[in-house]
């Protein structure tokens, strides 16, 4: 289905009875991704997944945005479809470090709050990150001289090398550096209501830790990992993500 | 030309060799004539591939070896030359290496003719002196199936219909030479109420000698037609060869098909054979023969007996010999109702008058066919089907040696007959025959010559639709390409 | 004797690019140039709107790398000329340019920029025999609005409508919720005017819903229908050929299986209890499921009057549109009250609906070269028209 909301045209599914829960994807990802999770709660719940602006099959917005444009844009679109009062948000990944910002600055509202591989730490990486960066604009120094082909392939080829995320979503180049160097530690700290945290044993780009930390943060939270599981746990073992998350809420 | 002479120097080149064997039974002299025929060895495998089997594998690995043993040899010849300034050496060792392929491709063949004459020939020869006593001996009906053509479809025709009700064995397909036959003798259980043997003629002398090994007690000619001329040279000697199984049944007892021509002389000959065709057999009489795609439907009439058929087989031509099989079974004691269920499980094998649907489409497949009695009766069928659109193609035939032209333009003429709506020629050296042929016969419809046939083959589909019905004749074997 | 050239124009500027590639390479370029009788031009506008000529457009390779975009840069793009025919010029080295002056133009793309005769006006203007519809019918064709109008003028039956421009609308959109909630029964369907796929339609089925559904729709187009649903719907589409003499395909009847569709959706695009995708799915998406033959019926299993009277139905509405060459007509059909509603008009249907054709008797090779005929027959009717006046009217001054 398709809403028009702050002048982005944004698809999104809704399907199920029951109260209402909130999918949220991560960075580069889209509704789809989550959809063996929606389809499996929908039996008990009322199931809203949209594709978030610049993924699937959502307009791109014309500014970069930041964290707090993405939770904004979030309240829109349920004031917009006239979603109801929210029971619960699922984030994964980047979408569960918008729930966390949304939730602690009282943009959205829920009762219960589950987060898959949620991300919002950002400072670790800080070496890498600045050496990367450096070496980045190195780079687009010397090669400015060379025709915009090469240049393109060239920049394609070195994010491949280094793995980056900016490769999957190119058009959305300084919304992601804005994105992700976002931290929501803060936020976490001011989170009462109860939450669910699950995250896979190897996971290598929201690691365990983060689990964790933010579980610390929190008041009220459980946290559970998955052995064996990666970043998309919700994938790598569907049954158990979505027993544990039946039985929270 | 530079291209094939360099095609002897591929990597592939010992297996196109093997492969070659392979095609031609591993036996020298036909081996030998394709080698010399071939011009590009790179177009031999074109499409099919060589059959990794143990004696292939050893005689490629054979060929490795001493391939690179002579190119080896060749260089130190060369060394010989370069460093002791040996005399001769470096024109001995330069034609060693270029005429490795040459030579290798002859020396291949003197183990296998060797191993042939000196272990293989004796121990047929008294597995066949065996087989004669077994088949003596047997209280089965023997069946001996000789002629040009059709004789597999006839044997598997008989065995479908009598297998109804009666225990038969036949022998297994293509394998219709005396030390076939003796293998299948091994494997009788002596219980056995039909044998059905095939008879490969090859020779003048062949089917005489066959008869005298086997003993037939019935005889079926299938047909006569030019075929390995190599050896009989005319179309009479073959026919007198075929013929000779006569002697050894009882002349009531042989069955020859009427429609086929260079039998009439024969059947004039001798009255007590019994000739069958479209119109009936041994007294049964054929009627209302209607042809489609789904197969061929007649009534048979003997005396009270009344029997309706219906076959899968698809061409008016294969009313002969299903009457005959059904003549067979009545006589050999098969009820109405088991000749009915029997004709009615005969059906195409592949490639030989095979329907399939393509794009909407019929598609009759008689691409194993190689004969002008062939082409006469698939073109007869085509004239016979009803359909929106008929498209006939063919690349011609192959191995018809002095012939060629008589026989081309003798198909032109038959392609003519049926009015096909599109003919589809494979450009080769008999194109022009046939084009005279459809020519001197008036035909005037559209004709498309297509010179990559694997290309016209695959992209069928888009060519054809619904109510169209194709029939595809010959296939054009790599061994003639 | 040289054989005649057709350029075979595709890609373009649409959401629907990929298809067209599909339908140029498979379902035309192929059995063209199997047939043997013409010399095949590729024509590529990339999704830039820049034309290309080559014959590596001819392959699919050339399409699924990733280096399409690298050999586009170091290609150049042709420039037009509209006089004596299309020519394309291919800027060649040396000053030494390459002059293509094709004799019929075979348009093979889809929606925007292309089925929608633009592609066609442009033939107009070169005066060159092109395939398939004509400029107007093509306009008219992809604009549902229009289409449905002139369906209704000829009094061929259309599911009951409402329609606006985004002007109007929005200057009184109360007015026309009002409008829409008095003259038609929901669930309604909320489309954008033109947009040959899915793109932009919603099934609604509460009057609360119809705002954010036309602001979705007027988000992609300057005008949008609302349209009552058909209820017991089986939907069935007619492919036809022919210029004055008109030939049609086999009334066939898309299938999809429901796993096919992501669950969400289907529930909400699906018209009836589960009986095959809602009407507002036709369009671009049956392009990417035909063709497997597991996904249509054909003929479509109807009653022998109901069959009829949806065949004479689909060649009233090409007759009635202008269409020439060849259309696919998509009809909705109430099962249950036997009624026939003409729904949209797919003036260049995928992949030619050559699947469909090869059943109705027609091959793919045969499908072409019919087509191309036919517009050179429309080119020739065309030519006997007196198109300029002796009489110089500036001159009388």
């Amino acid at each position: 289905m398709q809403v028009v909301v702050d002048s982005l045209m944004t698809r999104y599914d809704r399907g199920g009875k029951g109260k209402v829960v909130v999918l949220l994807h991560g960075w580069a990802d889209s509704a789809a991704g989550l959809r063996t999770l929606g389809n499996a709660l929908q039996k008990n719940y009322d199931v809203i997944a949209l594709d978030l602006p610049g993924f699937g099959g959502t307009q791109t917005p014309k500014q970069s945005w930041g964290l707090d444009d993405y939770v904004q844009f979030v309240q829109h679109f349920l004031k917009k479809i006239d979603a109801g009062k929210v029971y619960a948000l699922i984030g994964h990944s980047n979408g569960g470090a918008m729930a966390i910002r949304g939730l602690a600055d009282g943009t959205l509202r829920a009762e219960k709050l589950v987060l898959l591989a949620s991300a919002g730490i950002r400072n670790e990486y800080k070496g890498r990150n600045r050496a990367l960066r450096i070496l980045a604009k190195a780079g687009k120094l010397v090669t400015s001289p060379l025709p915009i082909q090469i240049k393109k392939k060239l920049r394609r080829k070195v994010y491949k090398t280094i793995g980056s995320d900016m490769l999957v979503a190119e058009h959305l180049q300084e919304t992601f550096k804005r994105v992700v160097t976002d931290d929501v530690r803060a936020d976490a700290a001011q989170i009462t209501l109860p939450a669910l945290l699950i995250y896979g044993e190897l996971d290598e780009d929201t690691p365990v830790w983060y689990g964790r930390q933010f579980h610390e943060l929190m008041t009220d939270s459980t946290l559970e990992i998955l052995p064996g599981a990666g970043h998309f746990v919700h994938i790598d073992r569907p049954d158990d993500v979505q027993k544990a998350i039946k039985e929270f809420l | 030309m530079l291209r094939s002479l360099f095609s002897m120097y591929m990597r592939r080149y010992p297996a196109i060799l093997v492969y070659m064997l392979q095609n031609t039974e591993y036996r020298a002299l036909p081996f030998l004539k394709w080698f010399w025929r071939t011009n590009d060895f790179s177009k031999v495998t074109y499409r099919r591939s060589l059959d990794y089997t143990g004696p292939a594998l050893m005689l490629l690995w054979a060929l490795r070896i001493g391939m690179g043993l002579q190119i080896l040899a060749g260089f130190i010849l060369l060394g010989c030359w370069h460093f002791r300034g040996t005399l001769g050496a470096w024109q001995f060792g330069v034609a060693l290496v270029i005429s490795y392929p040459i030579v290798w491709a002859h020396l291949v063949v003197i183990p296998l003719a060797f191993g042939r004459l000196l272990i293989i020939k004796p121990r047929q020869r008294a597995a066949i002196a065996r087989s004669e006593k077994i088949f003596r001996d047997h209280q089965a009906v023997r069946l001996a199936i000789a002629g040009s053509y059709g004789k597999t479809s006839m044997k598997e025709l008989l065995l479908t219909v009598l297998g109804e009700a009666r225990d038969v064995a036949a022998t297994p397909a293509n394998k219709n030479v005396p030390i076939s036959h003796a293998h299948f003798a091994e494997k009788l259980t002596g219980q056995e109420d039909i044998l059905i043997i095939e008879y490969g003629e090859g020779a003048p002398g062949d089917v005489a000698r066959f008869a005298k090994i086997t003993h037939p007690t019935h005889a079926i000619i299938t047909g006569i037609a030019p075929a390995h001329l190599d050896r009989y040279k005319t179309v009479q000697r073959a026919a007198a060869d075929i013929f000779s199984v006569g002697k050894y049944v009882d002349p009531s007892q042989v069955y020859v098909n009427g429609e086929s021509p260079f039998t009439a002389d024969y059947l004039k000959a001798h009255p007590a054979y019994n000739a069958y065709s479209e119109s009936g057999v041994l007294g049964w009489k054929a009627s209302d023969v209607t042809v489609g795609v789904d197969g061929v439907r007649f009534t048979l009439k003997k005396d009270k007996k009344i029997l309706q058929l219906h076959s899968k087989l698809v061409g008016r031509h294969h009313v002969g010999p299903l009457a005959l099989a059904a003549a067979l079974a009545d006589l050999f004691g098969l009820s109405e109702k088991q000749i009915a269920a029997g004709i009615a499980k005969t059906a195409p094998f592949e490639h030989r008058m095979q329907p399939y649907e393509t794009a909407g489409a019929w598609v009759i497949d008689d691409t194993y066919n190689g004969n002008i009695e062939g082409i006469r009766a698939g073109t007869r069928a085509l004239a016979d089907l009803s359909a929106r659109r008929k498209i006939y193609i063919t690349p011609g035939l192959v191995d018809q040696g002095r012939e060629t032209r008589r026989v081309h333009e003798e198909m032109g003429r038959l392609i003519a007959a049926a009015k096909p709506d599109i003919v589809v020629l494979m450009q080769n050296s008999t194109t022009q025959h046939i084009l005279k042929g459809l020519k001197e016969a008036g035909y005037a419809k559209e004709i498309r010559l297509e010179d990559d046939p694997l290309d016209f083959y695959s992209n069928l589909a888009s060519f054809v639709a619904a109510g169209d019905v194709v029939l595809m004749q010959n296939d054009w074997t790599d061994n003639y390409a | 004797m040289k054989k005649p050239i057709v350029a075979v124009v595709f890609g373009s500027r649409s959401t629907e690019h990929d298809i067209s590639v599909l339908t140029a390479l498979a379902s035309v370029i192929k059995p063209l140039e199997l047939s043997k009788k013409y010399t095949v031009l590729p024509v590529y506008i990339a999704k830039t709107g820049k034309w290309y000529v080559g014959d590596e457009f001819k392959k699919i390779a050339t399409f699924q790398t990733e280096d399409l975009e690298d050999l586009l840069a170091k290609k150049q793009p042709v420039s037009l000329l509209f006089d004596n025919g299309l020519r394309l010029i291919e800027r060649g080295r040396l000053g030494r340019d390459v002059i293509h002056c094709p004799d019929v133009v075979f348009p093979a793309t889809h929606g925007t920029h292309g089925e929608d005769g633009e592609l066609m006006a442009i033939c107009e203007m070169a005066n060159v025999p092109y395939v398939g519809c004509d400029m107007e019918s093509s306009v008219i064709a992809m604009d549902k609005i229009l289409a449905k109008q002139v369906a209704v003028a000829h009094h061929i039956p259309t599911a009951k409508f409402v329609s606006f421009t985004k002007i109007a609308y929005e200057s009184g959109s109360e007015e026309w919720h009002k409008k829409i909630n008095k003259e038609l029964r929901y669930p309604v369907f909320v489309k954008p005017a033109h947009l040959g796929s899915s793109i932009g339609i919603s099934r609604v089925t509460h009057k609360k819903d119809l705002a954010n559904a036309i602001e979705v729709a007027l988000h992609y187009d300057t005008s949008a229908l609302v349209e009552e649903g058909v209820e017991n719907l089986i939907e069935v589409t007619l492919p036809v050929m022919g210029n004055e003499r008109l030939h049609p395909a086999l009334l066939e009847e898309p299938l999809l299986k429901s796993e096919d569709f992501f669950d969400f959706d289907t529930k909400y695009m699906q018209g009836g209890k589960g009986k095959g995708k809602g009407q507002g799915m036709s369009g671009g998406q049956d392009k990417e499921a035909q063709g497997a033959q597991g996904y249509s019926r054909m003929p479509a299993e109807l009653p022998k009057g109901l069959y009829e009277e949806a065949e004479s139905i689909g060649l009233a509405v090409y007759r009635a549109l202008g269409c020439s060459g060849i259309a696919r007509i998509d009809m909705l059909i109430d099962s249950k009250a036997k009624q026939v509603y003409f729904n949209e008009v797919n003036p260049l249907p995928g992949s030619l609906y050559a699947h469909n054709w090869s059943r109705a008797g027609v091959s793919t090779v045969n499908l072409v070269e019919k087509l191309i005929k036919l517009a050179e027959e429309r080119f020739a009717k065309k030519q006997n028209l007196t198109t300029s006046f002796s009489t110089n009217y500036l001159q009388q001054f």
